[in-house]
């Protein structure tokens, strides 16, 4: 078996591993709940029963990965239909909208938000300078008004 | 006669302005994803305390009645539910725009909102005695049967891997365990942090999944989720098409009617279940989930004509059955109205007010909603690139908006992530999100039949309704299962 081959067996692996680890995960947990009263069940059968049906789910993908069926068959996501054009964008994507809540109570929703939209729109390819700071400026003075000021919603 | 005073009443100026205003700031609530219902209701509560009792309840009930349709928009222009009862909408509504034909998924969605808003209203006159009274025999066992029931549209909605889509159920349902436990207040999966006492949220799970996650997948495919252009000048489907539509939509409004009269059950139970049964009513099962209009209808007319059936229990017994009606019954109490067996012998021109403002809101709605049409296409047709990022910022606000807390947005961007990478792991996320709606339900429901029944599970079976929905569950979770086996076997 070439090494391509090993690195994928372990990546085939990996998601069952995920699923069992959340179950153990919910196992361990579950076991310092309460018992139920008068016969009726505790608030630990619901989260085990689920729990098992994971384990139950990594052990079928674990048998597929071992005899290296259903990954073909696995359907494929629509994005992926299309090349991903930049793998690290989903990466700066997330980052950039965790930068823009963090600093929303800093800089106030309006700020946070054209920060938030202008940032997306270059991650998504807009290079057009007009659209890059009207639009987003635009854009978060219609929420502040449609949200503190029609609805009135307190907005950081 | 009555009915005739009550439309003279709710057709004067000041009333009728009422119901615009109702149904415009209810078109909006429901569109905006962390908006709903219940909160534009709560929102416009304390403008009604200077209104007098009967403008203040038609503009309530107004936009109750129009959020319900407003949540199929931005379902069907950008696949996110505005409101969780639109879910199912989602289904075969954004595939229709996918593929070029939002004008006529949004026609779909207008009529059937409509006609199910009206035949919900017609409920409401006819049978708020009796169905208030047959509603209340709903307990513990029948809840829990319901909500097998609603699971079981997990078979249908599992994708072409079943392994994955039974996975993603549960893993929505360990979500709704976060928290506190309803029946014994113990922390569960908490970790020993505050924060996650109170539970994740439907609607923070529901922007992610929906909204982020999409936009995510827009920003790192490029342009390749866009959808086609959709033709503006064919605003809405012929009529011939809509008149073969009925069926779907009697179906769905009859679903609605009874499910949305039963307390605690609501519309996002009913449209799901509505979207089921169409399907499995249909000849073309396979084509559901893939842009069949009958799969807008129903769930569409079920939201709506709940809405209706959900004043039944509020009016005839004071009981709200929804958080939406939990708000309108505060402004019942507000304006000194006290709902109950009593309510029609003493506020029999209030009620048929009520009555008639129904039906004017579904004919403003259908005004609404028809002018909108253009525009509605217009942001479905807008580049993925330009809306996205325009979705994922009302969304975050919206999620914010819903309590006043940043960790609600925080939530939905963590669920965004989660629901990308289960995305493009391959499953699909609409049983996560059902599990995370009938979990509690199905749960809270379970243990205290058995905590009634003194442990015994002959509850279940002893309970004509529970038994009937047990057995409906597992044959709507079985038949789609074995028809998928036994089609796998059949030599090509």
């Amino acid at each position: 078996m070439s090494s391509d081959s090993s690195t994928t067996d372990r990546r085939r692996l990996l998601e069952p591993a995920l699923l069992a680890a959340t179950a153990g995960v919910v196992l361990f947990d579950s076991a310092t709940y309460p018992g139920g009263l008068e016969g009726a069940p505790g608030p630990a059968l619901f989260p085990r029963i689920l729990a098992f049906v994971l384990l139950g789910g990594a052990g079928v993908l674990t048998w597929r990965a071992l005899r290296g069926t259903g990954i073909r068959k696995r359907p494929r996501p629509v994005a992926s239909a299309s090349a991903p054009r930049r793998p690290w964008v989903f990466w700066a994507a997330a980052g950039w909208l965790a930068g823009a809540l963090a600093a929303m109570p800093h800089l106030g929703a309006p700020g946070a938000l054209a920060l938030l939209v202008g940032g997306l729109l270059w991650l998504g390819g807009e290079r057009a300078p007009g659209i890059l700071i009207a639009l987003p400026i635009g854009f978060a003075g219609a929420v502040w008004l449609l949200f503190a000021g029609a609805l009135g919603v307190p907005l950081p | 006669m009555d009915f005739l005073i009550g439309l003279q009443t709710a057709l004067s100026p000041g009333n009728l302005l009422a119901i615009l205003a109702g149904t415009a700031i209810g078109v909006f609530a429901g569109a905006v994803p962390g908006l709903s219902s219940t909160v534009g209701l709560a929102l416009v509560l304390p403008v009604t305390f200077a209104l007098e009792p009967v403008p203040a309840l038609l503009m309530m009930t107004a936009l109750y009645m129009a959020a319900e349709y407003g949540g199929s928009i931005t379902a069907i222009a950008i696949g996110v539910p505005g409101s969780s009862p639109a879910l199912a909408t989602t289904f075969d509504g954004y595939p229709m725009t996918r593929r070029g034909e939002a004008s006529r998924a949004f026609g779909v969605s207008l009529f059937a909102s409509m006609s199910g808003g009206a035949l919900g209203a017609l409920l409401l006159v006819a049978a708020l005695g009796p169905l208030s009274r047959a509603a209340l025999a709903f307990g513990p066992a029948e809840f829990f049967g319901l909500g097998a029931f609603g699971l079981a549209i997990v078979a249908n909605l599992v994708g072409r891997d079943p392994v994955r889509g039974v996975v993603s159920a549960a893993l929505g349902m360990l979500a709704f365990v976060v928290g506190l436990d309803v029946l014994t207040g113990a922390p569960r999966l908490t970790f020993g942090a505050a924060p996650l006492l109170d539970g994740l949220g439907l609607v923070p799970m529901l922007i992610g999944f929906f909204a982020i996650a999409e936009a995510f997948r827009s920003i790192l495919g490029g342009e390749g989720t866009r959808s086609r252009a959709a033709d503006l000048a064919g605003a809405m489907p012929p009529l011939r098409e809509l008149a073969r539509l009925w069926p779907s939509i009697l179906r769905g409004s009859a679903i609605g009617g009874v499910i949305g009269a039963i307390p605690g059950a609501g519309a996002t139970i009913a449209s799901i279940v509505a979207w089921n049964e169409e399907r499995r009513a249909s000849k073309t099962p396979e084509r559901f989930g893939t842009g069949e209009p009958a799969g807008i209808a129903a769930p569409e007319a079920a939201n709506n004509a709940c809405v209706g059936a959900a004043m039944i229990p509020l009016l005839a017994l004071g009981v709200p059955g929804s958080a939406s009606t939990a708000v309108l019954l505060g402004a019942l109490t507000v304006k000194g109205v006290a709902p109950g067996p009593l309510l029609m012998a003493e506020q029999s021109a209030l009620v048929h007010a009520i009555y008639a403002g129904f039906l004017i809101a579904v004919v403003l709605m259908a005004v609404a909603g028809r002018l909108g049409i253009p525009l509605w296409v217009r942001v479905a047709n807008l580049r993925p690139s330009l809306l996205m990022p325009m979705v994922v910022a009302l969304s975050l606000i919206g999620a914010f908006a819903l309590r006043g807390n940043l960790g609600d947005a925080w939530a939905a961007l963590f669920f965004g992530g989660v629901g990308f990478v289960l995305l493009r792991a391959g499953y699909p996320l609409a049983p996560a999100v059902l599990g995370l709606i009938l979990g509690p339900m199905i749960e809270t429901n379970y243990r205290r039949a058995l905590s009634l029944s003194g442990g015994s599970h002959a509850v279940f079976l002893e309970s004509p309704i529970a038994l009937a929905l047990l057995l409906l569950a597992g044959l709507s979770f079985g038949a789609p299962l074995l028809r998928r086996r036994l089609s796998g076997r059949r030599p090509a």
